[in-house]
């Protein structure tokens, strides 16, 4: 195959048609301007998702270091009030991966979180639909997608409302960051506020140490119903996967649900007809428009994947947004069919297996809860002509920047 | 005929085995419900399921 390279213009724009000419052409393709291979199929990536014990997940969330070549994050982040730094959860394996899993699991069961927060995520939606439905247009990134899952992300932390900003803006960076490919200066700006969320959610730890809380913080402190409690590392770490994961993959699935709506005939009445819908629709949204691309492992030993022969110490990209589409499982699935049954082959944008998203089912609730909300209150809901929609400019996400919509109340 | 074993102390009642496979698996109020043995031509289906869950909670014999 030619040329061919995911940091082009055109791939960073709509990646479909590179990761289909991937798929179908070269499946498990090493790209030597990101020193990494990609495994566009589907069965590949099962595979090396159900094998953690082939593949560590040490660099998981990361194309490319971007802290390692900036000396001067380098030394922010050596004042970090939590040493020794150590992998915790989505970058661990093994045990200690077992033993953080362990305790997200109780501290974020979504049976007890959907309980306890369920009714407010409605109540939230319908103040944010209130500050703007009189307009007639909004920007849908900004005043709908991001104050949802901020809200929850600030509930879960126990912040008051007035952090929300503050909070968002350490996202953002540390997103940024993480993505690599971005400019030193944004590299420098994420370490100064790792130790400043560092800060932040250590107080509020300390405050909750040795008492009897049932607070997420207090489960990971202290370690309650049979959980561990964590150390001040793991904590802290934890909770920047929960900041980022918990918030950025949501405000892209949300947009990109709103994107749908806006830009596809008929989806809306069909699901105004039929409500019960809304789930499938969340879920083909997943399937279409994964929010996190790809996820990453490194090969711990030899291996052959695809008939290629791929040495030990070799950073893979398991290409989501590739294998949701992979001819050999999906019909059509360049297409988003309302009617597919995703029950037949389970997209992989939550991943899969021992590190499988723990928050995938707070994520789909709020997405169904804000899509109900939305088709009942507004209609016609439209792209704004001369205000054409801004993706998101991180590598490895799909999801918008900005998406002004326009739309008629309801009545 | 196909074994299911849910262990109800990893189950974090995500309900992804209800999505997949409705008919072995339901929400009873607060309980999860689940058919214990099931027709062959159903294991598919219910691997399926097992797969999906994210606590990992589902073993199938
Ligand atoms: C649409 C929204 C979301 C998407 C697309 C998404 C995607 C993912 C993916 C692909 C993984 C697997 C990582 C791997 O295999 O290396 C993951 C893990 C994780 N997610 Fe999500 N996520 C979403 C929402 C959330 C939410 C709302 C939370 C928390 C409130 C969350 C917390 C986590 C955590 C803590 C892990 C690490 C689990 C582990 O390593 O064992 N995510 N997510
Ligand atoms: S998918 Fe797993 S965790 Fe979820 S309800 Fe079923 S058994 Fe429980």
């Amino acid at each position: 195959m030619t040329e061919i390279s995911l940091l082009s213009e055109a791939a960073r724009a709509c990646p479909y048609h590179t990761y289909r000419q991937l798929r179908t052409e070269d499946p498990v393709r090493f790209m030597p301007d990101q020193n990494i291979w990609v495994l566009s199929r589907y069965e590949d990536c099962d595979y090396v998702l159900s094998n953690p014990t082939r593949f560590t997940s040490r660099e998981s969330l990361s194309s490319a270091n971007a802290y390692r070549n900036c000396p001067a994050a380098l030394e922010t982040l050596a004042k970090s009030r939590a040493l020794p730094r150590q992998r915790t959860l989505i970058l661990a394996d093994g045990e200690a991966h077992q033993r953080h899993r362990k305790a997200i699991q109780n501290a974020l069961s979504p049976a007890r979180m959907l309980r306890e927060f369920g009714p407010s995520i409605e109540g939230r939606v319908n103040q944010f639909i209130d500050a703007f439905i009189g307009k007639g247009h909004c920007e849908a990134i900004s005043q709908y997608a991001i104050p949802l899952p901020m809200a929850l992300v600030a509930t879960i932390f126990d912040a008051p409302e007035e952090m929300i900003p503050t909070l968002k803006g350490w996202s953002d960076n540390f997103f940024a960051a993480l993505s690599g490919h971005v400019p030193e200066s944004v590299v420098i700006q994420a370490a100064e506020d790792t130790l400043a969320f560092e800060s932040f959610i250590l107080d509020r730890v300390a405050a909750r140490r040795g008492g009897d809380g049932t607070d997420f913080l207090s489960r990971l402190t202290n370690g309650v119903d049979g959980a561990e409690a964590l150390n001040d590392a793991e904590i802290v770490n934890i909770c920047s996967q929960i900041l980022v994961g918990g918030n950025e993959s949501t405000i892209s699935l949300l947009g990109n649900l709103i994107y749908q709506l806006a830009t596809q005939d008929g989806l809306e009445a069909a699901l105004r007809a039929d409500p019960d819908k809304i789930p499938a629709a969340v879920e083909e949204c997943l399937r279409f428009e994964p929010p996190l691309q790809a996820m990453y492992r490194i090969t711990l030993q030899d291996e052959v994947i695809g008939g290629k022969e791929i040495p030990a110490g070799s950073k893979l990209m398991l290409n989501f947004g590739s294998a949701n589409r992979d001819e050999k499982f999906y019909r059509d699935g360049e297409h988003f069919d309302l009617e597919r049954d995703n029950t037949e082959t389970l997209h992989l944008t939550f991943g899969r297996g021992r590190h499988a998203c723990v928050g995938q089912t707070i994520a789909r609730r709020e997405a169904v809860i804000a899509v109900t909300a939305l088709l009942d209150r507004l209609e016609n809901i439209r792209l704004v002509p001369g205000d054409p929609p801004g993706r998101a400019g991180i590598f490895g996400v799909r999801g918008f920047a900005r998406l002004p919509i326009a739309f008629d109340q309801r009545q | 005929m196909v074994k299911i074993h849910v262990d109800m102390s990893l189950c974090e009642f995500h309900g992804q085995c209800v999505f997949i496979a409705p008919k072995e698996f339901r929400f009873e109020g607060d309980d999860l419900v689940y058919s214990e043995e099931v027709d062959e031509e159903h294991r598919a289906r219910v691997e399926r399921a097992a797969k999906a869950c994210p606590q990992l909670a589902i073993k199938v014999e």
